[in-house]
């Protein structure tokens, strides 16, 4: 019963060359989908797999904040010094008292009156409508080390050392100058002052 | 080594390590060799070819157990395929355990109208088969298993395959019989 006979040795032969359909590429499509499921590999892209769009998208988005960041962080470093030039700062004095004063008043009633005297403060302010063509770095030359002078304030008083610290100069490279207001080659000079006729 | 054996080699190692460029390789060099198995056991080659995708997967999801001192590669490979393809018959239809036989007739078929028969006449007559009895046929006739194998296959009981291989070469008898009578 086991041997098979000779119609079917012919039969079997006959079906192990059975013509094969050319269905390769999809067959292989569907293995390679349930493969990447049940075993998905990290041996790289074998061409079918489209790059991710949001890598780049994040790349563009760090990158510009980056360039932004440190366009922010140069103008910020930038605008620091030279605003502090801009500036015009009052004359820091610093006051060492002499340990001998005697009678001393009270230190703030002192510096009060140094600063009061000292000061040679030009804010901008003070400064009058005349005095805006002029407007110069020499206006804004410190006082270094002055020696107080006696004055009504003080005359009761030995005179304590005052030291003033110098201040910084604007650096004059990096100050801008300012535009000259009015008309070019006038000067105060050019005005004639006419007293009023009645 | 040959080339061809070397680069059977190859592919496996790939295949090994889950490199889809070897077993897509792999693939393609065992491609007509499984889909002419697969066919014997389908319907038509949409059957054949869900049988034989399955059985790579299954192919490549188990090459670790595949060891060349036990046998080929090509019987390995046949043996999944065919279990795949059994598997399919059995998904749509059942083996009847009802039905024994001790012996079965032998049919009279004249050989040289079978050796005039192209493979694929013969195909369209094999495919008119039940599904179970189909199976047992192409067990039997094509791979050569006997009773006791195709029984293990299938689990049923050896009289139950020698039924289905009566069944069918009655059937074969009288359909090629109709065809050149």
């Amino acid at each position: 019963m086991d041997e098979r006979l000779r119609y079917e040795q012919l039969i079997g032969g006959k079906l192990q060359s059975l013509p094969v359909p050319d269905m390769q590429d999809a067959i292989w499509a569907r293995i390679k989908t349930q493969l990447d499921l049940d075993m998905p590999t990290d041996d790289g892209d074998d061409g079918n797999t489209p790059p991710s769009p949001t890598a780049p998208r994040i790349l563009g988005w760090g990158l510009s904040i980056l360039i932004f960041a440190l366009v922010t962080t140069y103008f910020l470093i930038k605008n620091k010094p030279s605003a502090k030039n801009n500036s015009v700062q009052p004359t820091t004095i610093e006051q060492t008292v002499s340990p001998n004063t005697e009678n001393n008043s009270p230190p703030l009633q002192k510096q009060n009156a140094n600063n009061k005297t000292t000061v040679p403060v030009n804010t901008g302010a003070n400064n009058s409508f005349n005095d805006i063509g002029n407007d110069s770095l020499a206006q804004y030359s410190p006082v270094t080390n002055v020696q107080l002078t006696d004055d009504s304030v003080r005359t009761n008083f030995p005179s304590p050392s005052v030291t003033i610290s110098s201040p910084q100069l604007p650096d004059t490279n990096s100050v801008i100058k300012k535009k000259g207001r009015g008309m070019a080659g006038l000067g105060d000079s050019s005005y004639r002052i006419v007293p009023k006729k009645n | 080594m040959l080339a061809v054996e070397t680069e059977i080699q190859d592919m496996l190692n790939g295949s090994l390590a889950n490199k889809r460029k070897a077993q897509e390789a792999l693939f393609r060099h065992f491609y007509g060799f499984a889909m002419n198995i697969a066919l014997r056991y389908s319907r038509d080659e949409m059957d054949a070819a869900d049988i034989v995708s399955h059985a790579f997967v299954k192919i490549f999801k188990s090459i670790h157990s595949f060891d060349s001192t036990r046998g080929s590669l090509h019987a390995w490979i046949k043996r999944i395929v065919v279990n795949e393809g059994l598997d399919h018959i059995k998904s749509r239809t059942r083996f009847s355990e009802n039905v024994e036989l001790e012996t079965v007739p032998e049919p009279q078929i004249n050989n040289s109208v079978i050796e005039q028969m192209g493979a694929e006449e013969i195909m369209e007559i094999v495919k008119k088969l039940p599904p179970a009895t189909h199976a047992v046929f192409v067990l039997y006739a094509v791979e050569g298993y006997n009773h006791r194998e195709i029984a293990e296959k299938l689990s049923i009981s050896e009289g139950t395959s020698k039924w289905h291989l009566s069944e069918a070469r009655k059937f074969l008898q009288e359909q090629i019989g109709t065809l050149y009578n």
